[in-house]
């Protein structure tokens, strides 16, 4: 999906912004790819829980709970914001006409 | 940005729960061996873990501190022997009693701080799942 | 240190505690033993010695940190006799009574071994409140989340 020409920019991805000094806005791609590879290290880091659980290395429950809960709430968000790009964009599109 | 999902409150809740957790095998310990000779009871080093609260970088991440003689960490929990009290004449220093009101307040940290991180675990699922139509 | 470790050492206390209540118990069941089928050097027979117990810091060998925060829970390392001398008592109608009328008793003192049940006791609660908190809280835990 390319730019979405007068989206204002997410509040939060300030840091994105180092990468694009010239442009006001972040490219929707880039927050999407950025927040993609976040959620699959929130991904990892639960399953590095759960293994340690199976391999007995488990050091306390929360910690693992903690870790899954965050994935897939993360996980979530992220849907939930694809969605309404999505919703977003088939919005203009009806206001073409 | 998603990574840093639940943030500042959530980190700083998970390490009160991993002090207060590590806090309970630790004084399980002083209590199975409040009769053994010369044990030393040990527990959590607040002074550390207060000190590195004044720096909050130091607090969230593992830190190679120096090694105080005498105290060592858990799972980035810093502990300490307590050498000071009074000991018996086996020359055990655990007061049962103590133990026990030490445990009693350490469970209902605990279960307040697990308490605590399900509000706002789902404070935050409302806010992600609102709106949906 | 484990999920489970609190759990172990409370386990390693009350096994610890439960041993060094049976040790009390042998000794006030046996505080009027004379015999225990030996002989002493002038023939008189050998009363029941008190037993004790001695406590030892066990620590867990741990998989992860080296080292660190040695963790462990408790065991009986030895039983060992009261080495003190058995009571003489005067009591010449006694069976097992010397030439001077003395017979050796057991050296235990009951009033002693009550005042030690009683602390063998109160640990042993202690661990098992303390076994059961752990419990509670690994329980806890697991509801985080959930509504």
């Amino acid at each position: 999906m390319e730019s979405i020409i007068g989206i204002q920019p997410f509040s939060g991805t300030t840091s994105l912004l180092k990468n694009k000094k010239d442009e006001d806005s972040v490219s929707f791609k880039e927050f999407l790819m950025a927040s993609l590879h976040q959620v699959n290290d929130l991904q990892k880091e639960a399953e590095k829980k759960m293994r340690e659980v199976v391999l007995g290395d488990a050091r306390s429950v929360h910690e693992v709970i903690i870790a899954t809960e965050k994935a897939a709430l993360a996980l979530q968000l992220l849907v939930q914001v694809q969605n309404k790009a999505i919703d977003a964009y088939h919005e203009i599109m009806r206001l073409q006409f | 940005m998603i990574n840093k999902l639940g943030d500042p409150i959530l980190p700083e809740l998970k390490k009160a729960l991993d002090i207060n957790w590590v806090r309970q095998q630790v004084i399980s310990q002083n209590i199975a061996n409040a009769d053994t000779p010369n044990y030393k009871r040990i527990d959590v080093d607040f002074k550390r873990v207060l000190a590195g609260k004044v720096d909050k970088r130091l607090a969230l991440e593992r830190t190679h501190a120096a090694h105080l003689e005498g105290s060592s960490k858990t799972d980035g929990v810093p502990l300490v022997v307590a050498k000071g009290t009074r000991s018996r004449n086996d020359n055990n220093n655990v007061d049962l009693e103590q133990e026990m009101a030490l445990q009693a307040e350490t469970l209902l940290l605990y279960n307040l701080l697990t308490r605590l991180t399900t509000e706002h675990l789902s404070m935050l699922r409302l806010a992600i799942t609102e709106g949906r139509r | 240190m484990g999920l489970f470790t609190g759990i172990e050492i409370s386990s390693s206390g009350l096994s610890a505690q439960r041993l060094r209540l049976d040790v009390i118990s042998s000794n006030i069941a046996n505080a009027e033993t004379t015999r225990t089928g030996e002989v002493d050097e002038n023939g008189n027979p050998v009363p029941y010695r008190r037993k004790n117990v001695v406590f030892e810091f066990t620590p867990f060998s741990v998989y992860l940190e080296k080292k660190i925060g040695r963790l462990g829970g408790v065991r009986v390392s030895r039983i060992v006799e009261d080495p003190s001398e058995p009571r003489l008592v005067y009591n010449p109608d006694h069976p097992d009574a010397d030439a001077e009328g003395y017979v050796r008793m057991p050296n235990v003192n009951v009033l002693t071994e009550m005042v030690d049940l009683i602390s063998a006791t109160r640990s042993y609660e202690a661990n098992v409140t303390t076994l059961n908190a752990t419990k509670e809280m690994f329980l806890r835990a697991l509801e985080i989340g959930r509504s």
